[in-house]
């Protein structure tokens, strides 16, 4: 066995040992992320004994605003079998996003199907781009803080950042409030875009009906002119982690190009 | 035993270990610097494993070798290798001995590498490797290197993406390829 041999078997040792002694930071961001739920909760329920009516809208907007902690928030997409388009390799299979606020920061990972993956984050002015398949950085310097390309980007549509902004649509009103239903045995709020609506980008998301988390929904993409035709594409999402972290230097790495 | 469909941690690092090794020498022909980077992309492959999504044939290889390339652009920007999550796993290790920095050398045959990298520079187009040299030599921002070559700023981007990720091919032989097709 040669010195080098022996000092990566050391290494391999020492990295190992540490992954099995540490301790398992998942366990305590699921449980404040409990914690944080039933909060909310609670709170929605005084609300509706006093009387008070729930603007779900509001609500399933706030539930997206990142206030003062860092929102995570991991999506998954899948192309229903009804659309009229063919699935590619190329298309985005999961988004990812940490984003806070005041001021804004945000890092999103996009990963496509075929094991791509994009990240970019943006702070203080500068987006920094990475593309592991390249192995490249690209820095783009001078972003205005209240310009599109600063904007936190939307963790929902896969065909375009911005092409389902689901917190600017809430904000804009472009959905309405359908009430409660089952779906999958589950019970939650849904929110749609109005049947009159002439958009050709048609929205269903349902939302926890207490702390209106978001939970899934379906993104339907017509032809312009062809409303009353079958879409299309289809696409379902479902939000596999959401959580609010607090604003902790650890967590706040997150938000940095290249944290794990 | 790893549960079904979960990262096998000391398997990837006893099959990859030598190979990424060599993979980050000779990117940055400096043997010490590689070690570094081989050590904080397995804690930074510790700290995050619960992200890894099992997926097809050599997903672990793909990304094992995503993450060393994003410390190596890491390290490329900022002209240190970070140790961010070694130190947060507490991990240390002894500094190598010079037999050992030797040894990844000739492994890695960095001796070789000035020719090989003239030879590698020499097989890219005009275009290409005049973006790269303006880039990474001479390290000018895109829009200068756009304005150099009278070509858009995109252009100029894609241009030096596109030349590092063939230098990388041309460099080494099974662990860009591997590498590359992540």
């Amino acid at each position: 066995m040669t010195d080098l041999n022996r000092y990566l078997d050391d290494l391999g040792s020492a990295l190992l040992d540490a992954d099995r002694s540490r301790p398992r930071r998942g366990g305590i961001v699921a449980a404040s992320g409990i914690a944080l739920a039933l909060g909310a909760a609670i709170l929605l329920a005084i609300a509706a004994r006093d009387g008070q009516r729930v603007d779900a809208l509001a609500s399933a907007r706030a539930a997206l605003s990142p206030n003062d902690e860092i929102l995570h928030i991991r999506v998954r997409f899948a192309l229903d079998a009804s659309s009229q388009v063919e699935p590619t390799d190329r298309m985005v299979a999961t988004k990812e996003i940490w984003s806070a606020e005041g001021p804004s920061r945000w890092r999103i990972i996009q990963r496509l199907v075929n094991g791509d993956q994009l990240e970019r984050a943006y702070a203080a002015g500068v987006i920094r781009v990475f593309d592991a398949q390249l192995g490249t950085l690209v820095e783009e310097r001078n972003v205005g803080a209240d310009s599109a390309e600063a904007r936190s980007p939307s963790a929902f549509g896969s065909r375009g950042d911005r092409e389902v902004d689901l917190h600017a649509m809430l904000a804009r009103g472009e959905l309405e409030d359908r009430g409660d239903r089952t779906v999958g045995g589950r019970l939650v709020r849904r929110l749609a875009t109005p049947d009159d609506s002439d958009a050709t980008t048609r929205i269903t998301y349902d939302v926890d009906p207490t702390t209106f988390s978001p939970i899934a929904g379906t993104i339907r993409y017509f032809g312009r002119g062809q409303l009353s035709q079958q879409p299309m594409a289809v696409l379902t999402f479902k939000v596999e982690a959401y959580e609010r972290l607090s604003s902790t230097a650890e967590n706040r790495e997150l938000l940095t190009l290249g944290a794990p | 035993m790893p549960r079904r469909g979960s990262l096998d941690l000391q398997a990837l690092y006893l099959e990859q270990r030598d190979g990424l090794l060599t993979f980050l020498a000779r990117r940055t022909a400096d043997p010490e610097i590689a070690l570094d980077l081989l050590a904080e992309t397995f804690a930074q492959a510790v700290a995050s494993r619960k992200r890894f999504r099992p997926g097809g044939r050599d997903q672990g290889t793909k990304w094992l070798y995503g993450i060393a390339k994003h410390q190596l652009a890491l390290y490329y920007r900022r002209g240190h290798c970070e140790q961010r999550a070694m130190a947060r796993l507490g991990v240390r290790r002894e500094p190598p001995s010079e037999e050992i920095l030797a040894e990844i050398s000739a492994q890695a045959q960095l001796d070789d590498l000035r020719g090989v990298m003239r030879d590698a520079l020499a097989q890219l187009s005009d275009g290409t490797r005049s973006a790269v040299e303006l880039r990474v030599v001479q390290e000018l921002a895109y829009s200068d290197i756009a304005r150099r070559l009278c070509i858009s700023e995109g252009a100029a981007r894609v241009r030096v993406s596109r030349g590092l990720a063939q230098l990388g091919e041309l460099l080494d032989g099974n662990a860009s390829v591997r590498a590359a097709s992540t």
